[in-house]
């Protein structure tokens, strides 16, 4: 009786199925209004958390707009985890698909900096790790080494720079940004409490990203010939949490 | 096991507005209250603030993660955040609501009315019982606003919330704001609610603000505490006597002084009232 309730009860707010209507108590309100109480609190809890995370895509599209994709968003995207503060993650995917935006090509790479900045801010530390005994390792024990970036770490491409229109729109409305600056190649992580958005040459980053693919040192080693600079410096840097054989 | 010292008094809903003045002016308030949920499972920054206001001022921890009448299993993932969480930070009390926030990994982040059945009862009472052993301690249950009815229902949701604290063993927080919403919403008498509560399990107030949406009251957290609710809370502490009593506010939220203000008039209540309590 009750998992089935609830079932309903779900369908009736998430995908507006009629069949919960007929287990509410009308006598005092219709069944309906009842129902779009919830969901209308149920949408707007969504979209408070959304305007949280994405306030530069606001800033660009203007707040009628944003809450209006957002609510289309929300309909199509129920919250798959009980800590609210994972909810949006997909938004970027959702506006590459969104055509209304087609316009503002570098839309969703600010929104993907925007969710990564979030994840940054809100993402555990790992205990420290003693890399120390990397100094001893031979070759061959180098070379079976599998690195892990940083749990903060977002590594991300765009054609546009990105870095340079989120900076822009912090509060107010920038000044323009000359969208012809090239590809931008950013590290988005944290350090304690301090957040931090990298640009990165396109060689380091494809390091990175070979690091992050899971391959060994010694799979990276053959593929990028500034391999071991780059391992220093990333070294040096605290981009990777731990390695393991 | 907690084993902090019991507290008193009026407390404050510890929201991100209000870290760093909090931080910067210690102000004389007798504990805090955290929406645990927004730490867990998170680092950095978030992490800090809670460990800072754990080593000033004794904590309560309110959840809606548990969402103790659902049909799901109970999430282990967050139990584990939340007992680890517990273990570092010590609250005073921990507490959750008589509610379900979601079913079949889709979560509504909101609180969703149980219907007023002896099923129902059995079966949260023993996801409460199921939550307090494996947490180690026992929880605080407390009521919600609702706006809407279940046909199945077969008694009041007084008679249920009693019930459930009795089947379950756990404690109660009663929402006094929650009380004169749901009250309005479903026409029923807020004092006879008051009447059914097990005094001996009430061990924390709840005060907010509604939103008065004509046809209905919405609890929204976000104005001042109404008139009211300001006299079933005297009702109330003249019937059960003085219980730690927390102000909350979420939306639109005000300079702390305000909170400070609603908490002053809280405290008045407690002093005058208290007295006729038997
Ligand atoms: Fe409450």
């Amino acid at each position: 009786m009750l998992p089935e309730l609830q079932k309903q009860f779900m369908n009736g707010l998430l995908r507006k199925d009629a069949l919960i209507l007929k287990q509410l108590d009308s006598q005092i309100r219709d069944s309906q209004q009842q129902l779009n109480i919830y969901r209308n609190s149920y949408r707007g809890g969504l979209l408070k958390a959304m305007k949280d995370i994405y306030p530069v895509t606001e800033q660009l599209l203007g707040e009628t707009f944003f809450e209006a994709m957002c609510l289309r968003y929300i309909e199509q995207t129920p919250c798959q985890s009980f800590d609210i503060n994972q909810y949006g993650a997909n938004f970027s995917k959702f506006t590459d698909a969104f055509s209304p935006v087609k316009a503002l090509i570098y839309l969703p790479d600010v929104i993907r900096l925007e969710w990564a900045w979030h994840h940054a801010y809100q993402a555990t530390e790992p205990p420290e790790h003693d890399f120390s005994p990397l100094l001893n390792f031979d070759e061959t024990q180098l070379a079976s080494l599998y690195f892990s970036l940083q749990p903060s770490m977002t590594l991300l491409a765009s054609p546009y720079p990105v870095d340079l229109i989120w900076s822009a729109n912090q509060i107010t409305e920038g000044e323009s940004v000359n969208l012809d600056a090239g590809p931008h190649h950013l590290v988005i992580w944290r350090t304690g409490l301090n957040s931090h958005i990298d640009t990165v040459d396109l060689e380091f980053f494809n390091f990175l990203i070979f690091i992050q693919n899971h391959h060994t040192l010694g799979v990276i080693q053959e593929n990028d010939p500034q391999f071991e600079e780059h391992l220093a410096i990333g070294l040096q840097r605290g981009y990777f949490s731990h390695y393991h054989f | 096991m907690i084993t902090r010292d019991p507290i008193s008094g009026v407390g404050i809903g510890l929201r991100a507005e209000h870290y760093e003045y909090v931080k910067r002016e210690r102000p004389s308030i007798p504990w805090f209250e955290v929406l645990i949920d927004n730490y867990l499972g998170h680092g950095g920054q978030i992490q800090r603030h809670l460990q800072d206001f754990s080593e000033l001022y004794p904590l309560t921890f309110h959840g809606v993660g548990m969402s103790l009448g659902s049909c799901d299993p109970l999430n282990k993932t967050y139990l584990d955040l939340l007992k680890q969480a517990i273990q570092t930070y010590q609250p005073v009390l921990v507490s959750d609501h008589l509610c379900w926030t979601g079913f079949q990994h889709e979560y509504v982040h909101d609180l969703l009315p149980m219907p007023y059945t002896e099923e129902a009862a059995h079966h949260v009472a023993d996801r409460i019982k199921q939550a307090q052993d494996y947490l180690g301690t026992q929880i605080l249950l407390e009521n919600v606003s609702s706006y809407m009815q279940y046909q199945i229902s077969d008694m009041s949701e007084a008679e249920f919330v009693a019930y459930v604290c009795v089947l379950a063993d756990c404690h109660l927080l009663l929402d006094i704001n929650n009380i004169y919403v749901s009250a309005f919403n479903h026409r029923f008498d807020a004092n006879e609610y008051l009447s059914l509560m097990p005094t001996d399990r009430i061990q924390e107030f709840h005060l907010a603000g509604y939103e008065d949406q004509d046809d209905h009251l919405l609890d929204t957290h976000g104005q001042a505490i109404h008139p009211p609710v300001w006299e079933l809370f005297k009702d109330a502490i003249k019937r059960f006597g003085a219980r730690p009593t927390l102000i909350e506010w979420d939306n639109n939220v005000p300079e702390f002084s305000v909170l400070q203000q609603e908490a002053g008039k809280a405290e008045l209540i407690l002093d005058q009232e208290q007295h006729y309590a038997a």
